[in-house]
């Protein structure tokens, strides 16, 4: 045989190479063929020359297309053909084209293929040869009372199996007699289709087989050798899955026979170059038993290399080029010398995904790590960072074969292999195989070709639910979706550093503070104390209403609790901090996605010593209509319980009844009761005569005697001037005997002078907002303030390194919540005219702009104070105060004045938080409504003039409980309930998200809204003692369902989780539809997708020219202009679908 | 060119018993879809007109394999004007479709029991492989077109010889129970069925939806499909009003006029 100088290899992928690079350490140039879909494959770049076979479209076929083989290897040069493995190899026609072109064909000649690429006539030379077969037929079943009889002979029971069959089909056991009638047509039926030939032949089964089979090399000389056996048990669904060398705890006489019998079957045939015999091993009776010869290379030959030292297809290129098997260059002339070393496993890393139920995942393979070190050897595929794994070939990235001296210490280097890889963008099995690995019956080498099958925790892999997980998945969410209706540009503006908190002593005793004096006087007497201090107290707003003004409230826990201990160890002078209720209860849950309860009790934890105040919308709790009186009661209760000191009681109507039963819910629960008055109006305007100084005097009057341990002045608007502050304070002080609290917005940028007259004049608390959370519509600035009074005579008593220190730490903080900013519409006069509350002004501009009528605003601000005088001029605070908004915006959507809301004649629907202020539902103004308002808008629907809460029946609470028992993993507990009950639908929606992402309140701010930076990490406890440090790698690329896989590392550990990318939107059809009177208008005639656009706007064109063509079910058309013209607009692209009608493109 | 006898007798009994209004045979030829668009060039043709041929040797649509034109498989082109059941040029996509129901009754017949079903667009799959591809073209330089319907049937070219890998995607009647085939017996049932669809969609475009659902060998199962511009993935739904193949992915459910799909399950 002459000297191979050029060879091609007639394969892809893993063998490819493999040959390559044998053939190449032989001195032979090499050449690759490789198809359109595999022209990016690693193969096509290792060999020395690389052709193009086939036409795109084709991606099997190509490789089996013989004569275009022929014709490559013949035009380049190509003496010599390998055919790898699959594909070609068996087949005897690649086999003899070779031959008729005078090309060596590495493998056996055309007429071994033959003789033993049929199962039976590969049966008769094994029994020629003297080799057990597995009894059974020797001929196809005639009938099935032949095959009845014969297995009836041979015993049950017996496997049917298809003559020229393979792949696992085709295969039938029949464990009874009765079983056989069905099973025989069933596996004749199945024959026929798979294989085109219903030959069925009788076998005799083998309970628990293991799959032995033995390595041949042959020479054209007639000498012949084994490399010993390998051991292919490990299989799923007749697919080996693990191969070992040599076969573990196999009594070597038994090898030696097996071995023996392999070399006698090659001996009858003549057997040439590479091949395997296989054999099935009866563990129970020790006896083996021929199956087939596979005349070709295999997968698994590294296992049997790695152990004798041996190169397979080295050897086969040199036997093909007629070399003799003693030959120096082979130096396999004498079996005796052949020995294996040690044992070896080869494990094919695929991208199968286990969890999936092996599904191939492709895509692209963004990180590629491989393992490595002593004892491994490498057989890869394109396996390399940005490799494409494409869907049209199997989806094997890598064979990893280890060797050891034992088989367990080659079982557990192969464990350690697979964990060190490192493959991302891509699902794989190796969590798989790492189970099989770690397996103890795999490790005693004990396993049957049924292990896999027969063992399910093997394909044990339920999502996990474990909370990392949970955790994993919301961030993944976040990272690729983003916070819904967050502004993704200032979201990147977001830095990422924590906030800077001031160092504090924690060996330190907290120092003692208000709360401390409250447990040891009582409310009573401590409002005593108050009254007696000649300081100004301070309430500091920053933890509630200066977010929920400037921030849409939107303070996260997490950034709270940060500077907690700061404040009780650096400012336990501050009379409170204002930091539950208002708009929080709802926004925490509902856009934070964290328990209220749990912010209150940990600051608890935190702040021990400093009194912790709430807004209570008195009658509508923290919701936004009136509930139940034993909704309040037992909210306030519960509120009192887990920490609260001081309820600011307030009404929106400032209707004393209304306030009532919460006043006393408070004074029942020990706490503080903050009755407050809502400033509206101007004292010192004699044309505002309803809120005149008298009107609140009264008021604050009917609140101390209704019980209220505290006055507080509610100036929401920011309307109290100062003189009408020194004014007002100075007349309650001599009016009341308790304590006065002014809390004021400082929208008109005053309200500090206002503070500062009321505290000249006696005022006692004071609220006011860290410096960086101050100002505008939030309160004054706290630091400010405490610097102008601190050498008055009523100082504060704060320090000014302690509260400057905390006003850095807000003004980090402030910068996380970016995306949240609202717009600050500069205050002119026009706020005493409209007296929009602080939190509502911003609001209301954005519900505006929402309705497109953001550049009408000054008019709204007019129908606003429009609105508030035909209701009959009523305190506007939340939730009076969004009646009026939204009366507002609709009068000045539809273009309607009073006079036209008062029109008898007009149907007009008013929105529906009109109809419940003005039907009574908030309770009564001071006055009452107009009559005439009522009457006009309410028409007949009932209209309720006592207090609202009266009315209700009250809520039942074990009935909500009850619900709750279903919806929660838990028991429900009291506040679980009252908050369903106040927020259902929040509620619930909260819980679905603990239970989908589990407790995110921990994850810092930028992290939790708008997700992390590529190579960014945190950690998070999750439990005491639990942290997980999470560091986000990459996004993986698109997959075709619409899913992106997210990478992290866990505690170190490669994580990954799959989420859905809600802006992969399939393609529209275009919508534009064509006018078809227009004869300028190009429309489509039929559904389709655009193949390719022949023209550009612009071009000219004839009559009939083709312009483009569109696909549908496989039938183009071509779209040609039906006249000349100048193509004006082209609307499509290839690869967009259009429907009829749709317009393709216009004439000019 | 004289014929042979059976030829004739086949070809009086295709112009007597079917809508077709002539019939031409040949022995060996290019491609019979290149040959009847040809035909479109002439003004006087009696349709609908048959092209029917032995072999092909440059046959379209084969799917880049040899067994389609081996000695045994049907190949056929049928040249209709769709004016004369009112078909506007919209529905046309849909004419592949109704092919493909038609071969599908027309063969269930020949393999009783056996499982036949449509594989979007146009191809036909015997016991999950594919036996009968079909190319519609509209006829260029016609306005309003004229279509031509080439259809390639596996009847008597067994595949027991083919590779394994073609073995595992594709089959011929005879190797699936039909016994004594002949192919001038199928292209009959065939074109009889294929009248009948094509008046139905004529008639009641709508019905094509549903009956589609009946044959359709994707629907419920997990699919790709690929073209040019991108992949998609997920479960079949049938098909839409017009024609188009729905699959159902994470994203909601999205149409496709184009595509190779492939069937993951």
């Amino acid at each position: 045989m002459p000297a191979i100088t050029k060879l091609l290899v007639a394969n892809r992928s893993e063998i490819a190479i493999r040959v390559c690079r044998s053939a190449h350490e032989l001195g032979m140039r090499t050449v690759a063929i490789y198809t359109h879909e595999d022209r990016y494959a690693l193969h096509r770049f290792k060999a020395d020359e690389a052709y193009m076979i086939g036409k795109p479209g084709e991606p099997i076929r190509a490789y089996l297309d013989i004569p275009a083989i022929i014709r490559i290897a013949k035009d380049c040069g190509a003496d010599g053909i390998h055919p790898g493995y699959g594909f070609l190899s068996e087949n005897p026609a690649l086999a003899q084209a070779c031959v008729d072109a005078g090309i060596t064909f590495v493998g056996p000649s055309p007429k071994i293929l033959e003789q033993l690429g049929d199962k039976i006539t590969a049966r008769e030379i094994a029994k020629e040869a003297k080799v057990p077969v597995l009894g059974g037929s020797t001929a196809p079943i005639a009938t099935e009372a032949d095959g009845l009889a014969l297995a009836n002979k041979l015993g049950f029971p017996i496997m049917l199996k298809a003559a020229k069959g393979g792949g696992g089909r085709g295969m039938r056991v029949v464990k009874t007699e009765d079983e056989f009638s069905d099973l025989f047509q069933q596996a004749q039926r199945e024959s026929l289709n798979a294989f085109g030939s219903p030959d069925i032949f009788v076998e005799k089964f083998v309970p628990r087989p293991r799959h032995i089979e033995v390595q041949l090399l042959g020479d054209l000389h007639g000498n012949l050798v084994h490399l010993f056996e390998r051991d292919c048990s490990v299989q799923r669904r007749h697919q080996k899955v693990v191969e070992i060398a040599p076969a573990p705890n196999l009594d070597p006489k038994i090898r030696q026979a097996i071995c023996d019998s392999a070399i006698k079957i090659g001996k009858q045939v003549g057997y040439q170059n590479a091949g395997t015999v296989e054999f099935l091993f009866d563990t129970d009776t020790q006896q083996f038993y021929f199956i087939e010869v596979n005349p070709r290379i295999q997968v698994e030959h590294t296992v049997t290399e790695e152990v004798t030292g041996i190169d397979i297809v080295k050897t086969q290129i040199l036997i093909a080029q007629g070399l003799t098997l003693d030959d120096p260059e082979i130096n396999l002339g004498n079996q005796a010398e052949i020995k294996t070393n040690g044992f070896a496993i080869q494990c094919r890393v695929t991208t199968e995904d286990p969890a999936n139920n092996f599904m191939p995942d492709y895509g692209r393979v963004s990180h590629y790590r491989s393992a490595g070190g002593m004892g491994v050897r490498l057989d890869g595929g394109s396996a390399f960072s940005g490799a494409i794994v494409n869907p049209f070939y199997d989806s094997m990235l890598v064979k990893v074969s280890v060797r050891g001296r034992r088989f367990t210490d080659a079982a557990t280097r192969m464990e350690r292999c697979l964990q060190e890889f490192r493959i991302r963008g891509v699902k794989t099995n190796i969590p798989f195989l790492v189970k099989v690995m770690t397996h103890p019956l795999f490790v005693a080498g004990n396993v049957t070709t049924r292990f896999i099958d027969e063992t399910p925790e093997l394909f044990h892999f339920a999502p996990r639910k474990d909370r990392a997980t949970k955790v994993l998945t919301y961030l993944g969410e976040t990272i690729v979706n983003g916070a819904s209706s967050v502004d993704k540009a200032l979201a990147k503006k977001v830095p990422r550093t924590p906030a800077p908190v001031p160092s504090v002593d924690f060996k330190q005793p907290i120092p003692p503070g208000t709360r401390d004096k409250l447990k040891e006087l009582g409310p009573k007497k401590f409002a005593d104390w108050v009254l007696a201090q000649k300081s100004l107290l301070i309430t500091d707003t920053t933890f509630r209403d200066a977010h929920q003004s400037l921030l849409a409230t939107r303070f996260r826990t997490y950034d709270l609790l940060q500077i907690a201990d700061v404040y009780a160890r650096q400012c336990p002078q501050l009379f409170s901090l204002e930091m539950w209720g208002g708009a929080t209860f709802d926004t925490s849950m509902r856009f934070l996605k964290e328990c209220p309860w749990e912010r209150l009790s940990q600051m608890r934890e935190h702040v021990p010593n400093i009194l912790f105040q709430m807004l209570l919308r008195a009658s509508n709790a923290v919701g936004y209509t009136n509930y139940p009186d034993n909704v309040v009661q037992e909210f306030v209760k519960l509120a009192a319980k887990a920490g609260i000191d001081v309820f600011r009681v307030f009404d929106s109507l400032n209707w004393a009844p209304n306030m009532q039963v919460a006043m006393d819910a408070v004074n029942e629960s020990g706490a503080i009761c903050e009755a407050a008055i809502c400033y509206s109006g101007d004292i010192l305007n004699p044309n505002r005569p309803k809120y005149n100084l008298k009107y609140y005097v009264e008021l604050a009057k009917q609140l101390e005697k209704m019980g209220a341990h505290i006055l507080a002045i509610k100036d929401m608007a920011g309307l109290c001037k100062p003189a009408a502050a020194k004014l007002l304070v100075q007349t309650l002080k001599q009016e009341i005997g308790i304590p006065i609290h002014f809390h004021t917005h400082d929208t008109a940028g005053i309200q500090a002078a206002s503070i500062l007259n009321a505290s000249e004049v006696g005022l006692d608390i004071a609220d006011a907002a860290m410096a960086p959370m101050s100002g505008g519509t939030s309160q004054p600035n706290l630091n400010a303030l405490a610097e102008a009074v601190r050498f008055s005579d009523r100082p504060t008593g704060l320090e000014t390194e302690a509260v400057d220190g905390i006003a850095r730490y807000w003004e980090a903080v402030r910068e996380f919540y970016k995306p949240f900013e609202t717009v600050m519409l500069p205050a002119t006069a026009d706020l005493y005219q409209h007296e929009m509350p602080g939190g509502q002004y911003t609001n209301l501009y954005q519900q505006a702009k929402a309705l497109g009528l953001a550049d009408r605003w000054p008019e709204i601000c007019r129908m606003y104070a429009d609105v508030n005088q035909l209701f009959g001029d009523i305190v506007k605070v939340t939730p009076s105060s969004k009646s009026v908004g939204d009366m507002a915006l609709f009068m000045v959507a539809n273009g309607l004045t009073a006079a036209d809301i008062l029109d008898e004649s007009r149907e007009l629907a008013f929105p529906e938080s009109v109809l419940d202020l003005i039907g009574g539902k908030m309770g009564q103004p001071s006055g009452g409504f107009p009559a005439n308002v009522v009457a006009r808008i309410m028409r007949d629907r009932p209209v309720v003039t006592s207090r609202p809460g009266e009315g209700l029946e009250p809520a039942d609470l074990s009935a909500t409980a009850n619900k709750l028992r279903e919806i929660l993993p838990r028991e429900p507990n009291e506040y679980d309930v009252i908050t369903h009950i106040l927020y259902p639908k929040v509620f619930e929606d909260f819980q679905n998200h603990l239970k989908k992402y589990s407790d995110t309140s921990g994850l810092p701010t930028p992290v939790f809204f708008y997700g992390q930076e590529p190579g960014e990490e945190f950690s998070i406890d999750i439990e005491a003692g639990k942290r997980l440090i999470v560091k986000f790698l990459t996004v993986g690329d698109p997959h075709p369902d619409g899913k992106r896989t997210v990478f992290f590392e866990l505690n170190g550990q490669p994580r990954d989780v799959t989420v859905v990318d809600k802006s992969l939107e399939p393609d529209a059809p275009t919508n534009v539809k064509a006018d078809a009177g227009n004869p300028l208008h190009i429309g489509a005639s039929m559904p389709g997708m655009v193949v390719s656009v022949a023209v550009q706007p612009g071009a000219k064109v004839t009559k009939g020219q083709k312009l483009l063509s569109l696909e549908a079910m496989k039938m183009e058309t071509n779209i040609a202009a039906e006249r000349d013209g100048r193509i004006s607009e082209v609307l499509v692209r290839p690869g967009m679908q259009v429907a009829t009608g749709d317009l393709l493109m216009s004439f000019a | 060119m004289s014929l042979p006898p059976d030829i004739i007798d086949a070809i009086l009994r295709l112009e007597s018993q079917t809508l077709v209004r002539q019939v031409e045979w040949f022995p060996e030829i290019g491609s019979t879809n290149d040959y009847a668009l040809s035909l479109a060039d002439q003004s006087d043709i009696e349709l609908p007109r048959l092209i029917w041929a032995d072999r092909q040797t440059a046959g379209r649509g084969r799917s880049g394999h040899a067994w389609w034109s081996a000695a045994g498989a049907l190949t056929f082109s049928l040249l209709v004007d769709p004016q004369r059941w009112g078909l506007r040029p919209e529905q046309w996509p849909k004419v592949s479709l109704i092919t493909g129901i038609a071969i599908a009754e027309a063969l269930s017949r020949h393999v009783p029991g056996q499982s036949v079903r449509v594989k979007w667009p146009n191809d036909v799959y015997l016991n999950d492989r594919k036996v009968c591809g079909i190319l519609t073209e509209p006829t260029p330089q016609r306005n309003p077109a004229w279509l031509v319907i080439g259809v390639g049937i596996n009847v008597n070219n067994s595949f027991t010889t083919a590779p394994p890998e073609l073995r595992q995607t594709a089959t011929a009647l005879c190797d699936e129970g039909a016994r004594d085939c002949q192919g001038v017996d199928v292209l009959l049932s065939v074109l009889s069925q294929w009248e009948q669809q094509i008046q139905q969609l004529a008639a009641t475009p709508d019905s094509l939806q549903t009956t589609w659902q009946n044959w359709c060998w994707l629907r419920e199962h997990r699919v790709r499909i690929t073209t040019a511009a991108d992949v998609t993935e997920g479960h079949c739904q049938g098909i839409d009003d017009a024609g188009a193949l729905l699959i159902e992915t994470a994203r909601g459910l999205t149409r496709h006029y184009a595509g190779t799909v492939r069937r993951l399950d």
